[in-house]
């Protein structure tokens, strides 16, 4: 599961595995976002913990798009 | 469901700069008495091997084309006997001149009254698509593609999809092939699913979806057509739709396709700054998959909707060049379209006049009760004319 998450302004986080989204963009509401692809079985207690840290705005599953035709 | 048809360019039809003046071997000559010399002289100079005759004293005469000159045709004329000899002229029909020759099967295009507006030309505004890819050599997509990011897979569109909805948006008009598309403008197709399904569906790489919104946002793309969606909201995606709307970039998504299977609320549809389009069927009542909702914009065709397919078939699609398909997929792109088109007529407009005045030149459908917003239709259902038509 991919998990996608936003550093308030300023924080730092340090989570293994986690990589830019944006990863050339110097706009510092796209350099703050982060993507980490973890394991089925360990997302849900990473997310969680992302959560509660305050350095983190928000983190959220990375949401399932599919088509509609 | 895909339908499919038809070659797009009718047999009897051949290209115009490949048309033959003449009927290849064949010479039509007048006898006025019953005479053998003319057509033993054809036997011998220019390999005449059959005759037919015709009402009165006209014969038509196989021959070698290759014997066939004027000289020929004079000396057969020198016979007292003959009134005139000449090759068979070629004659082709009308009706093959007709452009865009399925166009009277897109019953959409009468719904939203695209017939009856005179639309301005759209070639400087671009359509952004996010989707499965686009087949660019599509013979009613040359030259409509403006670009095409398809990093990180083939660009094969496997699925169809992307090209299907890139035909509703900007299919070329007064060609002999196909189809029309409802704007005359150009698509930017950012492919953001992958080349293969996951356990059996194909899902959009989240990842990679961040990513072009983000540059279509950059991009200069007037327009951006999602269909599209999933039922999780996300706080990144939401973000990337503020700067779209930021940017000028008028974001059109898909309502869905559950309306049987719980009615959920979707995203992108249901984010703030994006106009959600729901569908209908030629009846103008909503399409029975299509889902309801307050957050709905408007509707627009959605049932059996004729548009391009890839030219090859693929694993996933045996279907190629045209298929009507159904979905609130092929509703949107008829919004993005106009869109575009009112980008092209107001070039200083903001999303927000723009998804304004789409919903507020919307026609009321019987189904609506008279009402201005119902969560089946939303405004109403999209309307070219009056979208276009002077204050």
């Amino acid at each position: 599961m991919r998990i996608q998450f936003k550093l308030r302004e300023g924080a730092t986080l340090d989570v293994p595995g986690a990589v830019r989204l944006f990863p050339d963009d110097t706009d510092p509401e796209l350099a703050s976002l982060y993507v980490v692809e973890l394991p089925d079985d360990e997302a849900a207690d990473a997310l969680d913990e992302l959560k509660r840290s305050s350095a983190v705005e928000f983190a959220e599953p990375q949401a399932e798009r599919w088509l509609r035709g | 469901m895909a339908v499919p048809l038809q070659s797009d360019v009718p047999t009897f039809l051949a290209p115009a700069h490949d048309r033959l003046e003449y009927v290849p071997g064949r010479i039509v000559v007048r006898v006025h008495d019953d005479v053998r010399e003319p057509f033993e002289y054809l036997e011998r100079e220019a390999g005449a091997h059959s005759v037919e005759s015709l009402d009165g004293d006209l014969t038509i005469v196989w021959v070698d084309d290759r014997e066939v000159s004027t000289q020929l045709l004079r000396t057969v004329e020198s016979s007292p006997a003959v009134a005139f000899a000449e090759r068979v002229p070629a004659r082709w029909l009308s009706v093959a001149e007709a452009a865009d020759p399925r166009h009277n099967r897109q019953w959409g295009l009468r719904a939203i009254r695209w017939f009856d507006a005179e639309a301005p030309a759209a070639e400087a505004v671009t359509v952004a698509i996010c989707d499965t890819g686009v087949d660019e050599a599509h013979p009613d997509l040359e030259g409509v593609v403006a670009s095409y990011d398809h990093a990180g897979a083939t660009a094969t569109d496997i699925v169809g999809h992307g090209t299907h909805v890139s035909g509703i948006v900007a299919a070329r008009t007064d060609d002999v092939a196909g189809v029309v598309g409802v704007a005359r403008c150009r698509v930017a197709m950012w492919k953001v699913f992958p080349d293969e399904p996951t356990t059996g569906n194909f899902y959009v790489d989240g990842s990679r979806f961040l990513r072009a919104l983000n540059a279509v946002a950059t991009s200069g793309a007037k327009v951006l057509n999602l269909s599209l969606g999933g039922t999780q909201s996300s706080q990144a995606e939401q973000l990337l739709f503020d700067r779209l709307e930021r940017a000028g970039v008028t974001v059109v998504a898909a309502m869905g396709n559950e309306h049987d299977h719980g009615n959920p609320v979707e995203y992108p549809a249901a984010y703030e700054h994006v106009l959600a389009v729901g569908a209908v069927a030629e009846t103008n009542r909503r399409s029975p998959f299509s889902n309801t909702g307050a957050h709905i914009g408007l509707a627009a065709p959605g049932s059996n909707v004729l548009s391009t397919l890839p030219t090859q078939p693929s694993s996933f699609r045996p279907d190629t060049r045209y298929a009507s398909w159904s979905g609130t997929s092929m509703a949107t792109p008829h919004v993005a379209a106009a869109a575009a088109l009112v980008a092209a007529q107001h070039p200083d407009w903001t999303p927000a006049d723009t998804k304004e005045h789409l919903r507020g030149r919307a026609a009321k459908v019987a189904d609506m009760g008279g009402k201005s917003f119902t969560e089946e239709f939303g405004a109403g259902l999209l309307d070219i004319a009056a979208l276009l038509a002077s204050d």
